[in-house]
């Protein structure tokens, strides 16, 4: 039992704490940030701006508005592709030139969505874009700029929460959530730094078209195997700060809690998908793979196992009976938590003004 | 209020890290969870 309990606190220290500070430093001390540049003008690349939605009428013409309006000094397209949508968003773009396709296609998920708008697509850089979120005026210089140092395949902006703007107004969960993002972004910066982040955000990512393969019906994740796939190609994909996206981060834990189980499956799923990712000498982000994507897995197994080994060793020595006593306290105060959560979700009523109007 | 952030965080975290089991047992059961 020793070695459960050693081996587990080894694991949730190393993912949640030694690897994020060795991210850090590595990033530091080898920082290879990309050679991005403005084009000359007439060069730049043509953009493909993909947009998949279900039953988004009342969104898309806000949404496609706020790409329209976006400076950017070589040719876009946007295509929008409606997945089964039985909400007429035909008639919700009617009022949009030429640069705006409404691709149409059978109920079938997101990727098969985003499969039909890739094909259709004839820009070289493709950027995903969903409807719900708005992008801040300049994002599209800034990731397409990426694309000016040839070992850049993809290139993701940085997607602010409003409760990271405003986490006074925040419910419980968003509290959370708004910490956790932040967190997760500084890894990130570090990792592009060193070469690659570990995947994109879906709502503000680019991609060379030449890089894209069919996506899977059944993927979980697009933002992390599409890039990934990039990054097994030999590319990298960085991650620009300063092309952003806004949106609302989750209201409540159950929310929250189906997208982390979508992410965290789709997280399992790509290793069956992509099972390269594993091996260290085709993988040239393999160690960051590993601690972060990978580590993420592990460590919900290594905390059932630390609480079962702390407390059948308590009655060993004072260092496993204080580890007990912190994890019950830990356990105690997210109970607390989850009852906050429950109490704040029962009178809240969430007025957020966000920095490009509302989006929802 | 300091003690209700960190409650909140630790929340977020066994949250976070419940998904995983779940989203193990969703893969598993070949439930949809991407809808």
């Amino acid at each position: 039992m020793t070695w459960v309990f050693w081996l587990s606190a080894l694991v949730v220290l190393y993912v949640y704490a030694g690897y994020p500070l060795l991210a850090a430093v590595w990033g530091k001390t080898r920082d290879r940030r990309p050679r991005k540049r403005r084009f000359e003008p007439g060069s730049w690349p043509t953009l493909s701006i993909i947009v998949a939605a279900r039953n988004e009428a009342a969104r898309l013409p806000g949404r496609v508005a706020n790409l329209l309006d976006q400076e950017y000094p070589g040719p876009r397209e946007i295509i929008v592709v409606s997945d089964g949508s039985t909400d007429d968003p035909a008639r919700a773009l009617a009022r949009f030139d030429a640069r705006v396709r409404l691709i149409e296609v059978p109920s079938g998920g997101k990727p098969l969505a985003l499969n039909a708008g890739v094909a259709a697509a004839r820009g070289d850089v493709l950027v995903f874009a969903d409807a719900r979120q708005r992008f801040a005026p300049g994002a599209l210089i800034e990731l397409a700029s990426n694309f000016a140092d040839p070992q850049v395949g993809g290139a993701t902006g940085e997607l602010i929460l409003d409760c990271e703007l405003n986490p006074a107004a925040a419910p419980s969960v968003g509290d959370g959530v708004g910490l956790y993002w932040k967190y997760e972004k500084r890894l990130r910066r570090a990792e592009s730094r060193i070469w690659s982040t570990m995947g994109a955000t879906g709502a503000i990512y680019a991609l060379r078209r030449s890089l894209w393969q069919p996506l899977p019906a059944t993927a979980l994740l697009d933002d992390v195997l599409a890039p990934m796939r990039a990054v097994l190609a030999g590319f990298r994909v960085v991650f620009d700060e300063t092309a952003v996206a806004y949106d609302r981060a989750s209201t409540d834990a159950a929310t929250e809690s189906r997208r982390k189980t979508r992410t965290l499956a789709g997280n399992y799923q790509i290793l069956a998908l992509e099972p390269r990712l594993l091996l260290p000498f085709v993988n040239p982000v393999w160690l960051q793979y590993v601690s972060h994507k990978v580590g993420r897995l592990v460590v919900p197994w290594a905390l059932i196992g630390l609480l079962i080994s702390s407390a059948a060793l308590a009655n060993d020595g004072w260092l496993y009976a204080a580890a007990l006593v912190l994890q019950l306290l830990f356990y105690g105060l997210a109970a607390l938590g989850a009852w906050l959560d429950r109490r704040d979700g029962q009178r809240m009523t969430m007025k957020i003004k966000f920095p490009l109007g509302e989006t929802r | 209020m300091m003690l209700r952030r960190i409650a909140r965080v630790a929340f977020t975290f066994v949250v976070m890290n419940l998904s995983a089991i779940t989203g193990l047992a969703a893969l598993r059961r070949g439930r949809e969870v991407w809808r």
